[in-house]
């Protein structure tokens, strides 16, 4: 499929076949260790300036039950992902196979040719961490260790217990658990092992009364193990139950500007999708209008803004991301000022060097931040937030909704979408009418809109409650994310009528 | 050991399935990708894996996969251990059977031929085309050369591979003036063959993303509005796709269940679902459950005739399947074709072109927009059909002429109702995912615009 310019040390490729075979048996389960490193020297040999490579064993249940109809199904993937820094340039391939790591190296630094001359890429430091996360970490029943009967029967449980709910015509319930190891390695000597366990479910129920059809629906995600998916279930069925009545109920919302208090899992979106892409130092690169606001106030001095990594347990949580950077607690927006942007090693770099020909505040972070990751051995990583999320401030719900004559009180959303110049596009499914400071009726198929920085700037109340959510979020890739935050009260949105 | 579909499914036999299908995937994918304005990683990437079904007594399906070779025996017990845990189906048809197939021209061995270096060339020139302006700036952009290679081997006989090629390049744009700043402007190409222009992409990526510096304004209320090909396929991906789908009609969760012979859309409407379609994107021989791609009516002239199925919902009501069983189309991210068990998806979506040019459609509007892209239109309700999405980037069109960029502006309504309001069709089409269409004029839609109510 592509032409091959490297030239190849041909002694050195017997020595390899023979330690490959020796190494075999050890392919993603045992001490690869040895193994990978011999590879890095090869990379090295070969010109790389820098070369890392990712080798990934992971086991997946996936159960779709859909009505009376289930769908089940497991697999295992297995396969490595090689990246090559060359000339300032990334290649990267990927393989299934052990025995074509030699050839899939070479072929990652060929691609870092093909691109071109000179480019401009050049990694920031980290320290060179060897570790294995592989146990002592917190799963509560792995859900490896249970069997595809009981999934069925505990999501066929979640299912009756809908359906047997009125209003409710339909339920789709998708199950998936992940659990796998990582192996990562690096040039610089780095060495890394990490387990990783996601359950995560989605629960879709449809209502309907007369000619009004409503959907609703309900994620359930953890890092903590099968348990915690038990316990956290019962309480997603009764609030999507809750919310399909109500929205049988609802009415149409009226068009235009309000003001609105927006709960902690909109919060959540409204951070992930209106701020969090922005802040992602290669979209803020790519034009994101904050390029130019780094180190400056870009919203409510009431607004402190993190990205964190290490909460035990949330969805978006990991020890090390996919360039061996360990995860942390980013703040990105300290009172209103923007203090960092999310990093991989990369636009770390990119970003110190910026900061110190524009001469930014000291206080603005180019540390690399531990948000490099990626969907799979087969693409690279990609800067991607872990949790986001808005932290809480001292205000009661009664007064965030005080003083709001017209407005919404929106609770729960479908999913959400940003742009780079700021406007960002939310669909809400749970929302009700704000009347004279009290929440009155429900409304339905509410969409908000508007720019982010002026969404930012008119925040004016922070609540003092606090609730993080568990989702999906898909940059080309998709990734397990947390967010969320208090309640929170803004002076004006563009509400998108029915 | 290289995987062997025909051992594999009379080894699950001799464990115990009733029937077993199973299917292969190999996939060779080069890509060369463009960030921050300059190319930034290529990449190959080698997958080959294979999805097993087994059917147990009485329906009960078991799925698994597996891409390691060595483990053949293993996926077989795996998909079995799964059918153990699944319930009874009695509607379960067993596998579609032997089909005349067409060969359907979607392998262009050129496109195989490709190095490294000319992959990595459409994206320089799809870069240098679009930085001739230097207002304008290509953040984001590919070039990928995609190679299939599919076999699917069951127990009632069908035994079928194909290899075919797809290229596809897109860049995203941002201009930026006096502070100004345009939102993401796309452009593509995707071809079969290497009938691809990258210069083209990169000139129109820039000239969109340069005419979003004119501002303009209009005021709320219900307006024409004219969708371009792309902004059609992200409203119709969440709405129109997923409720013509034969499974969705059977469990009354699509608008259009019960309205066979009705009059649904506007006599201007013929939609049809073509697997066969010649350079079409989703054009194949066999679906990946092995039936044979066809033409499948859905709307001719405004009036309700079918719907697509796969074997499974289209034996249900006693029909043939369309041959519309797909796998790993999935929203989120990148799925192997091989992890995931067929389910209802159209191929090539067609929509009938009009007769007026777009110059004329757009002279007939007197106060109107025109809408390249949207934003949040996975937020539509499949359902109902219901959407509320940000039309981005939009421009006003007043007294038959295009003016500058809406900005923010938010569209309102109902996809499904939105079809009775079509009032013209362009002759123009393009490929849009698997769309192909032409523009598109509805009267009367919900237009939102910021400081109006």
């Amino acid at each position: 499929m592509r032409d091959l310019k490297i030239k190849t040390n041909e002694n050195r490729t017997p020595l390899l076949v023979t330690y490959l075979k020796n190494s075999l048996q050890c392919m993603l389960g045992g001490p690869l260790r040895d193994l990978l490193e011999k590879f890095m020297s090869i990379g090295t040999s070969l010109g790389a300036e820098y070369l890392d490579l990712r080798a990934q064993k992971i086991e997946k249940t996936e159960v779709l039950l859909k009505e009376n109809k289930i769908e089940i199904s497991t697999g295992i993937l297995g396969g490595i992902g090689i990246r090559a820094l060359v000339g300032g340039r990334w290649g990267f391939s990927s393989v299934t196979k052990l025995d074509s790591i030699e050839s899939g190296i070479k072929e990652a630094i060929s691609m870092a040719r093909a691109s071109g001359k000179k480019g401009s890429i050049d990694l920031e430091e980290v320290p060179t961490v060897e570790d294995s996360v592989t146990v002592g970490r917190k799963v509560d029943l792995d859900p490896r260790a249970v069997t595809p009967e009981e999934k069925v029967s505990v999501l066929g449980e979640m299912n009756n217990k809908l359906i047997g709910i009125q209003g409710v015509k339909a339920v789709t319930i998708e199950y998936l658990d992940v659990s796998g190891r990582q192996y990562f390695c690096n040039s610089e000597g780095s060495y890394i092992e990490e387990d990783k366990t996601y359950v995560w479910t989605k629960i879709t129920a449809i209502g309907r009364k007369r000619d009004v059809i409503v959907t609703g629906r309900e994620e359930i995600g953890t890092t903590s193990g099968f348990s915690e998916f038990l316990d956290k279930k019962d309480r997603a069925i009764e609030k999507l139950g809750n919310r399909i009545e109500m929205q049988l109920e609802s009415k149409a919302p009226k068009g235009g500007e309000f003001p609105v208090v927006v709960g902690p899992e909109l919060v959540g979106v409204l951070v992930h999708e209106a701020l969090g892409h922005l802040a992602e130092a290669d979209l803020t690169l790519s034009g994101s209008i904050i390029r130019p606001l780094l180190g400056k106030k870009i919203a409510s001095s009431l607004i402190n803004v993190y990205d964190d990594g290490t909460i035990e347990g949330a969805f978006g949580s990991f020890f090390y991301d996919d360039e061996g950077t360990p995860s942390q607690r980013t703040q990105l927006i300290k009172e209103g000022k923007l203090v960092s942007l999310m990093y991989d090693r990369e636009h770390a770099m990119k970003f110190k060097r910026i900061s110190e020909e524009e001469g930014i505040i000291d206080e603005f972070n180019t540390s690399p931040t531990g948000n490099a990751r990626a969907e799979s051995y087969s693409v690279p990583p990609i800067i991607r937030m872990s949790n986001t999320y808005v932290s809480k401030g001292d205000m009661s719900m009664e007064e965030l909704l005080e003083g709001i004559k017209f407005g919404y009180y929106l609770v729960s959303f479908r999913g959400g979408q940003a742009n780079l110049d700021g406007t960002f596009q939310v669909g809400v499914q749970e929302a009700y009418e704000i009347s004279n400071g009290e929440i009155s009726n429900p409304v339905r198929s509410v969409s908000i809109s508007g720019n982010t920085l002026e969404t930012l700037n008119r925040v004016e109340g922070v609540g003092e409650d606090f609730h993080l959510i568990s989702g999906r979020c898909g940059k080309g890739q998709m990734a397990f994310v947390g967010s969320g935050g208090p309640h929170l009260k803004i002076g004006g949105i563009l509400v998108g009528g029915a | 050991m290289p995987f062997d579909l025909s051992l594999i499914i009379r080894k699950a036999e001799k464990f115990g399935a009733k029937e077993a299908e199973a299917f292969l995937i190999r996939r060779r994918k080069m890509s060369s990708e463009i960030k921050g304005g300059e190319i930034d990683l290529s990449s190959t990437k080698l997958e080959e894996g294979v999805g097993l079904r087994v059917v147990l007594d009485k329906g009960r399906v078991g799925f698994s996969y597996s891409n390691d070779p060595s483990k053949q025996e293993e996926l077989i017990k795996k998909s079995i251990k799964v059918a153990r845990a699944n319930e009874e189906d009695e509607n379960w048809p067993s596998f579609p059977c032997c089909k005349n197939y067409r060969r359907v021209k979607n392998f262009y061995k050129e496109v195989v031929n490709m190095g490294s270096d000319e992959v990595v060339e459409m994206s320089k020139l799809m870069l240098d085309s679009a930085k001739l302006d230097e207002r304008v700036q290509p953040f984001f952009g590919s070039s990928e050369v995609t190679y299939d290679f599919r076999e699917l081997c069951n127990t009632q006989g069908i035994h079928v591979e194909e290899e075919s090629t797809l290229l596809s390049l897109n860049l995203s744009t941002i201009a930026r003036e006096n502070g100004k700043v345009s939102p993401i402007c796309f452009e593509y190409d995707v071809s079969r063959s290497k009938d691809v222009d990258p210069e083209r992409v990169g000139r129109e990526a820039s000239e969109i993303a340069l005419k979003c510096l004119e501002h303009s304004k209009i005021e709320s209320g219900e307006k024409d509005v004219l969708f371009s090909q792309e902004a059609l396929m992200m409203l119709w991906l969440f709405t129109i796709s997923q409720g013509i789908k034969g499974d969705q009609v059977q469990r009354e969760t699509s608008f259009l269940a019960g309205k066979i012979g009705e009059k649904v859309a506007s006599e201007k409407v013929s939609l049809s679902d073509d697997g066969t379609l010649e350079g079409g994107v989703f054009s194949h021989s066999f679906d990946d459950e092995g039936v044979p791609c066809q033409k499948t009516e859905i709307i001719s002239d405004g009036t309700l005739k079918g719907f697509i199925y796969d074997h499974y919902s289209a034996r249900k009501e006693g029909k043939e399947s369309t041959g519309n069983a797909w796998r790993g189309r999935d929203f989120f991210g990148e799925k192997l074709p091989y992890t995931s068990v067929p389910r209802v998806a159209t191929t090539n979506l067609v929509l009938e072109k009009g007769r007026k040019s777009l110059d004329q459609l757009i002279d007939e509007i007197d106060e109107g927009v025109l809408v390249r892209s949207l934003q949040g239109a996975h937020s539509s309700d499949p359902e109902s059909g219901s959407f509320s999405v940000v039309a981005t980037p939009s421009f006003l069109i007043e007294k038959g002429e295009v003016k500058g960029l809406l900005r923010g502006i938010m569209l309102s309504g109902n996809a499904f109702s939105l079809l009775e309001k079509v009032r013209e069709l362009s002759r123009e089409t393009r490929t849009a995912y698997f769309l192909v269409a032409p523009w598109i004029l509805f009267e009367d839609v919900r237009v939102i615009a910021k400081g109006s109510s």
